[in-house]
């Protein structure tokens, strides 16, 4: 093999980029290219030229079946299947220990009770604890958030949310009723870390009639203004538990 | 560029199974790959297959990227194209070039104002192809954007082979050396 010449391995490795290099020609190509570090980078320097010339091109909305195919070929729906039941039954555990540890005095009870001594364990009859549960766009849940109005806290625990670019910060707004300006209930943490802050006394009283959730991208740090300047990514009901 | 190291970034993370990643890097490019891959096949149907086919490629290969393939949009047109090079190839022996398919599309080629807006690389090299003679630029230009053999170039320019080929060669050669300065 002629690997030697750079000025064939050129020319071929620009007519294998563009496509002209066809049939047995390619194949043999394609072979070269895993045996010779020298053909393969040939090619990436071709890939490079010429890729910038795509963009020109502009772009066409794929239509939503495309994404739910690769999900399929990957096992990504089974995945998302299954962290949706994960998520459930923690979340199902922890409602049922919220509400039932004033009924139940089991041992086991008093155990978890001590465990979570730091988190109140009275329920009121009235609701004062509201939660939800922001997801991402395969139905994932990203964050989950717990309001204790009482106790004026505001907890906010991140399930694997992914990080948004350097110069970003996702924060979360609380929408009044009746369309009044976005409150901000401060910045979202990422990855596999939680915030426990205290929450306002002027937000507690909208939670009760609050329309949900909001998060938008803003630049890190958090809106300049104190009303959202970026978009919108995602929304969540409020549920009172 | 910050897109280009959130690409990456979401690009490693894909690599590491971070399905919530994959999802975005989807959603950021997904578009810009079909633009190119529609004008390439001209059916949105084969189109949309191609970048079904690259995405799940993609997911089990994302660790195979290396930064000497270019920025990672760069690569994902890359491995798009010779996938739909590959489609193409393989329908196109019993199927005519037919000229009105384009016109059921509705598509008008490349936009330049997309050109204006990409990257000083793109602007470079679409200055560099202003420096092909017409002809050249035309063979190399089809061969690009719409996968053409050398023997669809040479019913489609109705010119004998040897010249289509040494059009692309010598537009080839200009372009590199244009770029190099």
């Amino acid at each position: 093999m002629r690997y030697d010449n750079p000025q064939l391995v050129q020319r071929l490795a620009s007519e294998y980029v563009l496509g002209t290099l066809t049939g047995r020609a390619r194949r043999r190509f394609e072979s070269w290219m895993r045996d010779s570090y020298q053909v393969r980078s040939a090619v990436w320097h071709w890939e490079r030229q010429l890729g910038p010339l795509a963009e020109a091109t502009g772009g066409v909305q794929p239509r939503a079946r495309v994404w739910e195919q690769v999900l399929e070929r990957t096992g990504g729906k089974a995945a998302a299947q299954a962290e949706r039941e994960r998520a459930r039954a923690r979340w199902f555990e922890r409602l049922g220990l919220w509400r039932g540890l004033s009924l139940v005095a089991t041992a086991a009870a008093v155990v978890l009770a001590v465990l979570l001594a730091r988190t109140p364990t009275e329920v009121t009859p009235q609701a004062q604890q509201y939660v939800a549960v922001v997801n991402g766009p395969e139905s994932q849940p990203l964050w989950l958030v717990r309001a204790d109005v009482q106790q004026g806290r505001l907890a906010i625990r991140s399930i694997n949310a992914t990080a948004p670019a350097p110069a970003n910060s996702y924060e979360l707004w609380i929408l009044p009723a009746g369309g009044a300006a976005p409150r901000s209930l401060g910045l979202l943490p990422t990855g596999t870390a939680s915030v426990d802050t205290d929450l306002p006394v002027e937000l507690r009283s909208l939670l009760a009639s609050a329309q949900g959730l909001a998060v938008s991208l803003e630049p890190a740090g958090g809106s300049p203004t104190g009303a959202p300047t970026g978009p919108v990514v995602y929304q969540a009901a409020i549920l009172s538990i | 560029m910050a897109e280009q190291e959130e690409l990456a970034r979401l690009l490693q993370a894909t690599a590491r199974g971070d399905r919530q990643a994959f999802a975005r890097l989807y959603e950021l490019t997904a578009p810009k790959l079909l633009g190119a891959g529609v004008y390439m096949l001209k059916r949105r149907e084969l189109a949309e297959d191609v970048l079904q086919d690259l995405f799940v490629k993609v997911w089990h290969r994302a660790s195979e990227y290396q930064a000497e393939r270019g920025g990672v949009l760069t690569w994902l047109y890359s491995v798009q194209r010779y996938l739909a090079l590959d489609k193409l190839r393989a329908q196109r022996p019993t199927q005519e070039l037919d000229e009105d398919m384009s016109n059921t599309l509705a598509f008008e080629g490349p936009d330049p104002s997309a050109m204006a807006m990409s990257n000083d690389m793109a602007a470079r090299v679409h200055k560099c192809l202003d420096t092909l003679t017409d002809v050249q630029r035309r063979s190399v230009t089809l061969a690009f954007f719409e996968g053409l053999t050398h023997a669809e170039l040479t019913q489609k320019l109705q010119t004998p082979l040897g010249t289509v080929k040494s059009w692309i060669r010598r537009g080839l050669v200009s372009l590199q050396k244009c770029l190099e300065q």
